[in-house]
């Protein structure tokens, strides 16, 4: 069932990677792209013949989850578990799915060979929950109920799905009439790619006189796909959640056929597309009916967009068009000679290395992967540290669950990122830079990379960057699915081909780091934050933000919302703003009961400190942390000792093993919640948690270990009583299937809907009679409850 | 050259060092169980933790450069509870037994597996003089014993427990007269003992090869009055007789007919002897020469508490503190039915040799369960200094047994495995082709030889300095016999 096993093929790959450590990672991908898995007589011949010990080659394969050391079938199905899926019900999608393909319970692979399901952590299309990704495919809002038909579709369409990635983009006018389509991933998720496909054919079959144009993200993830048409003299109408077959009378609204013949043809095609596409039971949610613009504006007017400036507007292919919106203007700058005249009309003064430290410095920018580091002094860190060859890596491994805006921003503002490196490069006296981006992120690496070739055949990567003596190369380099790659010292370790665990600092990478020389890593992020800073001077940034966090943060917006996505705010908004301003509150008219920021390594923040600015020194003095800019909200229905039990069983999972603390400790704490969630706590466990937890905070040797307590601390801190509740055996928020009991009141009315409902007989019929629960064959389903027409069944 | 504060003294570090060094270098003993010098720091087992006095945070002093002026603890509370933290979490995924169930079990602790494994080398005597130094009356317990030991023997669970008890009674009756052992140079000081049954003969018999003056007092006219009540054909007299007999030739003088309370009072045992153990049910006020043995009905049980007291006894006439009540342990407990197999077929060895003899053949049936570094493994010595209870409370389900591994005379245990990364470092650093390496991650990582090579393969040249290295017994000689 896997493509035929063949050495020379194997000897092929590595000819192709090279050897060394370096290419450890690059020859692994390539092994597994060709055989679906990584056969272990290829691995051995890694091992022989390309300068890399089979001690590393085999602790490396067998780290990363995204490896596979068992054969695969032709089709990965990858289930996503993120906190936003997790929260609206990916284990029952998974579950569907593994009975769709028959599998037993050890099973991954159906009989045929065809699929292979596999749950990951995080596909990063949290407003699409629950996501489920097909080969190169992300299907959104699947319902445990429609995954036949996800899979037909899948199986339908493959062919046409691998064909490619959308790449570049479409030649046409540069005025005139446009219609833009978000092809961010979420949006191609949501149907997108279909939406463009008809479009074109719209437009061939009218002879409309259009140009379509692919956009980045808009960051109003919760109305994929969004469609705008933009006619000359700009107005705009926006149209959500779009149907393929809502295209042509969308389109013919605006552009009426130029003769009467295409006219008639409209009105006839138009009446059969409804005819033969309207289908039930859609493997992707879709509404017709379009909010129109206004709720767009909504929810981007409280917004201040910086690192994803010209949202919606720009297509993330077109190089000339970012030139056009003064892309690259600060990169000129920083390379033009100093004392010189002004690069450009409008640009700045030339500046060197040292006035670019600066002028970040003034900036007040910090990290944005989490720790907030300032960022001008790492650059001047590794400006003065002594070593020949300097590297600067943009760290893309994001693996937080809930978390999206570096995949955003790597596909949306692609040239942005690049530029970002770039004056980061002249600053920091690097010469090559490595983009390191999550393998589960296809469309980021695919765009990285063809922004990078791009950029070379304009000169502004090479030998020369824009004829200045500025030598500077750019790569992309895919990870394997290990949240701890994002911590730096493992990032580069993972590069260097080497297993990935975290060492002390110091020494930092700044000092020694790739390949023991000085080294930058830098988040997307960040990155993406720098051209504006350099366009626009430090103090329109500092301008911005709180006392000691400057400018804006993207946070990736999920959860129970109802306008999810990618927002950008300036720093120190509270937290009752984003929920409510931004996001438009709860949805399903529940109450707004936590939010979890930063990731699993966060902490949850209760409705109470709702008052609470989000910027560093808050989020810290709570017990969360800015993190990677995960926002994820819960409302009344989720229960947070259920919510921590699935945040540890993350960092569980995604420790690296190296230190006992880490290892063991979060195993302990993930044992002892496990126990609340089943019922099988007592009053002694939560002292134990929370000694346990204070331990790993303390004793860890990276970031990891040492923040992945913080749900539980934080937990206890705000909702303690939900955590005595399940000691003594009971969830406030019903949702821990094993502490709820069902019982039914004397209103019940003797239908018998209960008892023909229930799954495992623990309903006897009791016809015109009180019906009664036994609990010991109670399987928790819930059918009970929501089958009784008179409400008679009570859950506690 | 850095000035560092360890617990207050001021070191001169040198160039390059860390703070591990320092506090050797001031004198303060710094637990390591992943640091071996020629490997470098690996900060795995994080044990060597010491406090920053400035921040207050817990540094990994193996790997922490010492910058001037730094001030450390290296034995604060703060820092021994979490020490005390990582200890419990590597004995939560220990999966091993120090000592086996069976002599841990054992009232008395005889060395069963030791012994077990004298009679398989025809080393029968030794076999015969450790039952007797152990048990003390070997033979009549061989024959009055409940044996605990074959209640836990994890072969019980996979064809049936090991005759212990049938083995030591064997070996005792076949030897039944052997020579005393040499006497050790007298002490000096003399112990009175109340009683003379198995637990105050027990007592005596310790304390006699301790080199006190001993002698014990018995109100019936005979040594051993209730083991005599039992019949004959189970227990015939001859045999109390002949262990009695071993015990009186250490020099111990057995005084019968001589009721204490009656014929003399404790008080002038007080005055004739240094200390006095009461093995028999005599009230008395409490005094610090009084060592209490108990004549427990289980017999085997009164031989371990006769013992017990005379090593109290002992520490106090040598102005020592009262040893442990119980040293410690990591247990394996009951084996589930999937780990059975793993565990028992790999470590069973063919029979070899003479079918004929029964108790060599039982013998053979040992699995060694007892850990092949009991003493020299730094995870056990560590959770003793850091007062952790004999047994701790798992708060994991214990890991499932793996297989050893084994090839000449190294040993592999992945069950005792901390993951410190010694043997992977140092077989990369030999050069080993095939070398040793992790696998996996978090609490499924596991250390062995890559890509599927043997042990031999993985450990290859190093495979010497790997045993002596690794802090456990995860990796140790099969001859190894450590004595507890």
């Amino acid at each position: 069932m896997n493509p035929e096993f063949s050495m020379e093929e194997v000897d092929q790959i590595i000819a192709e990677c090279g050897a060394g450590g370096d290419a450890l990672l690059p020859i692994l991908h390539a092994l597994q792209r060709r055989f679906r898995y990584l056969p272990e007589e290829a691995l051995r011949r890694v091992a022989e013949t390309a300068g890399i010990s089979a001690a590393a080659v085999h602790s490396t394969a067998t780290f990363y989850p995204h490896f596979r050391l068992r054969p695969a079938g032709r089709h990965i199905i990858s289930v996503c578990d993120g906190t936003a899926c997790h929260l609206k019900g990916s284990l029952a999608v998974n579950d569907a799915i593994a009975e769709e393909l028959g599998l037993g319970p050890d099973e991954d692979t159906d009989s045929g060979g065809l699929f292979t399901l596999q749950k990951v952590r995080c596909l990063g299309c949290c407003t699409l929950a629950p996501a489920v990704q097909i080969g190169r495919v992300t299907y959104g809002h699947v319902r445990p109920g429609g995954v036949a038909a996800m899979l037909d579709d899948y199986l339908a369409h493959a062919e046409q799905h691998e064909q490619g990635l959308p790449g570049g983009g479409a030649e046409a006018p540069e005025d005139g009439p446009e219609i833009r389509v978000g092809l961010g991933s979420c949006c191609v998720a949501g149907g997108s790619e279909e939406v463009r496909r008809a479009l074109e054919e719209t437009r061939a079959r009218y002879r409309i006189n259009v140009r379509i144009k692919q956009v980045g993200c808009i960051g109003v993830c919760h109305l994929t796909p969004l469609m705008e048409v933009v006619l000359p003299g700009g107005a705009s109408h926006t149209y959500a959640k779009v149907r393929p077959e809502d295209v042509p009378s969308l389109v013919l609204a605006h552009f009426p056929p130029p003769r009467p013949v295409e006219k008639a043809r409209a009105r006839v095609f138009s009446w059969l597309e409804r005819l033969y596409t309207d289908r039930e039971d859609r493997p992707l949610e879709r509404h017709a009916g379009a909010p129109g613009a206004s709720v767009v504006e909504d929810y981007v007017g409280v917004q201040r967009r910086i690192a994803t400036e010209h949202s919606g507007e720009s297509d993330p292919t077109d190089l000339a068009e970012y030139i056009r919106h003064g892309g690259f203007s600060a990169l000129r700058r920083c390379l033009a000679p100093l004392g010189g005249p002004a690069p450009g009309a409008g640009d700045g003064p030339p500046l060197d290395a040292p006035a670019i430290i600066d002028e970040i410095m003034r900036a007040g920018l910090r990290g944005r992967g989490g720790a907030g580091f300032p960022t001008a002094r790492k650059w001047l860190e590794v400006r003065n540290a002594p070593g020949g060859e300097k590297y600067v890596i943009c760290n893309g491994d994001e693996g937080d669950p809930g978390a999206f805006m570096d995949r955003m921003i790597l596909e949306s503002y692609t040239h942005r990122v690049l530029e970002g490196m770039l004056i980061a490069s002249v600053a920091a006296g690097a010469r090559r830079g490595i983009f390191y981006i999550r393998a589960e992120y296809p469309l980021a690496v695919a765009r990285v990379r063809a922004a990078i070739d791009r950029c070379a055949a304009a000169g502004l990567l090479g030998d020369r960057v824009l004829g200045s003596s500025h030598a500077f190369h750019a790569e992309v380099r895919e990870g394997a699915g290990a949240f701890v790659c994002g911590e730096e010292t493992a990032l580069i370790a993972s590069l260097e081909g080497v297993r990935p665990v975290p060492r002390i600092r110091p020494p930092f990478p700044a000092h020694r780091g790739f390949h023991g020389m000085p080294t930058l890593v830098n988040n997307v992020e960040t990155l993406a934050m720098v051209p504006w800073i350099i366009r626009n001077g430090a103090g329109a940034f500092a301008a911005l933000g709180t006392e000691g966090s400057k400018g804006t943060k993207v946070f990736s917006l999920a959860g129970k919302i109802r306008r999810g996505g990618l927002i950008e705010v300036p720093m120190g908004m509270t937290v009752r703003r984003i929920v409510e301003e931004v996001g438009g509150g709860v949805a399903d008219g529940r109450a707004f009961k936590a939010v979890q920021v930063g990731g699993p390594s966060g902490g949850c923040i209760p409705a109470a400190m709702g008052d609470l600015p989000v910027d560093y020194e808050a989020l810290a003095g709570a017990g969360s942390m800015m993190g990677s800019g995960g926002f994820v909200v819960m409302d009344d229905a989720d229960c947070m000792v259920e919510m921590t039990r699935y945040f540890l069983s993350f960092t569980q999972l995604e420790s690296c093993g190296k230190c006992v603390p880490c290892r063991v400790g979060t195993r302990q704490l993930l044992e002892i919640l496990e126990r609340l969630c089943a019922g099988r706590g007592t009053p002694e466990d939560l002292a134990e948690l929370e000694r346990l937890a204070h331990a790993v905070k303390k004793q860890s040797l990276c970031g990891l270990g040492r923040t992945a307590p913080n749900p539980v601390l934080t937990g206890l801190a705000h909702f303690r009583e939900e955590f005595e509740a399940h000691a003594r055996g009971k969830c406030p928020a019903k949702k821990c299937k094993a502490l709820l009991s069902y019982t039914i009141t004397e209103d019940c009315i003797g239908c018998t809907k209960c008892a023909q409902r229930c799954p495992s007989g623990a309903i006897a019929h009791a016809p015109h009679g009180v019906h009664v629960v036994e609990m010991e064959k109670c399987v928790r389903c819930n059918a009970c409850f929501e089958v009784c027409p008179v409400n008679a069944v009570r859950v506690d | 050259m850095a000035k560092i504060t360890v617990n207050g003294t001021v070191v001169d570090a040198p160039e390059g060092a860390t703070l591990l060094d320092a506090a050797r270098l001031a004198g303060a003993e710094v637990p390591t169980l992943c640091y071996l010098k020629e490997a470098g720091a690996l900060t795995s087992c994080m044990i060597c933790v010491v406090r920053d006095a400035a921040t207050g945070r817990l540094l990994p002093s193996c790997a922490t450069a010492a910058t001037d002026g730094m001030s450390v603890e290296t034995d604060c509370a703060e820092v021994r509870a979490a020490r005390r933290e990582v200890l419990l979490m590597l004995l939560n995924e220990h999966a091993g037994d120090c000592g086996a169930p069976c002599s841990r079990i054992c009232p008395a602790g005889l060395n069963i597996p030791r012994m077990l494994r004298e009679t398989q080398q025809e080393r029968r005597a030794d076999a015969a003089r450790r039952a007797r130094n152990d048990l003390i009356f070997p033979a009549v317990l061989g024959r009055v014993c409940t044996a605990p030991c074959e209640r836990v023997c994890h072969r019980g669970q996979y064809d049936g427990p090991v005759g212990i008890r049938a083995t030591h009674c064997a070996l005792a009756e076949e030897f039944l007269r052997m020579a005393a052992p040499e006497r050790p140079a007298p002490s000096g000081k003399s112990v009175a003992v109340v009683g003379a049954g198995l637990a105050g003969l027990s007592a005596a018999c310790v304390c006699a090869r301790l080199g006190h003056a001993c002698r014990v007092y018995e109100k019936a006219d005979r040594a051993c009055p209730g083991l005599r009540a039992l019949p004959a054909e189970k227990l015939p007299p001859e045999i109390i007789d002949a262990e009695v007999a071993a015990v009186a030739a250490l020099g111990v003088e057995i005084l019968t007919g001589n009721t204490v309370g009656a014929d003399l009072t404790l008080d002038a045992l007080l005055r004739e002897h240094d200390a006095v153990i009461v093995a028999c049910a005599l009230e008395h006020e409490k005094h610090p020469k009084f060592f209490d043995a108990v004549e427990e009905q289980l017999h085997v049980r009164a031989v371990g508490s006769g013992k017990r007291a005379a090593r109290r006894a002992d520490a106090f006439l040598c102005g020592l503190p009262a040893p442990p009540e119980a040293v410690f342990h990591s247990v394996l407990g009951k084996l589930a039915p999937a780990d059975t197999e793993p565990f028992a077929v790999e470590r069973k060895r063919p029979p070899a040799g003479d079918a004929a003899d029964a108790a060599r053949r039982e013998a053979e049936r040992c699995l060694h369960c007892d850990c092949l570094k009991q003493v020299s493994c730094k995870l056990r010595l560590y959770a003793e200094e850091h007062g952790l209870a004999p047994q701790i409370r798992r708060s994991l389900p214990r890991p499932v047994v793996e297989p050893a591994e084994r090839f000449g005379n190294v040993v592999f245990e992945p069950g005792k495995c901390v993951k410190c990364g010694v043997c992977v470092e140092l077989t990369r650093i030999a050069g080993v082709p095939a070398g040793m390496t992790f696998t996996g991650r978090g609490m499924d990582s596991r250390v062995r030889a890559a890509l599927g090579a043997l042990l031999e393969a993985g450990l290859g040249d190093a495979a010497a300095a790997c045993v002596r290295a690794c802090p456990t017994a995860a990796l140790a000689f099969a001859d190894a016999e450590e004595t507890p």
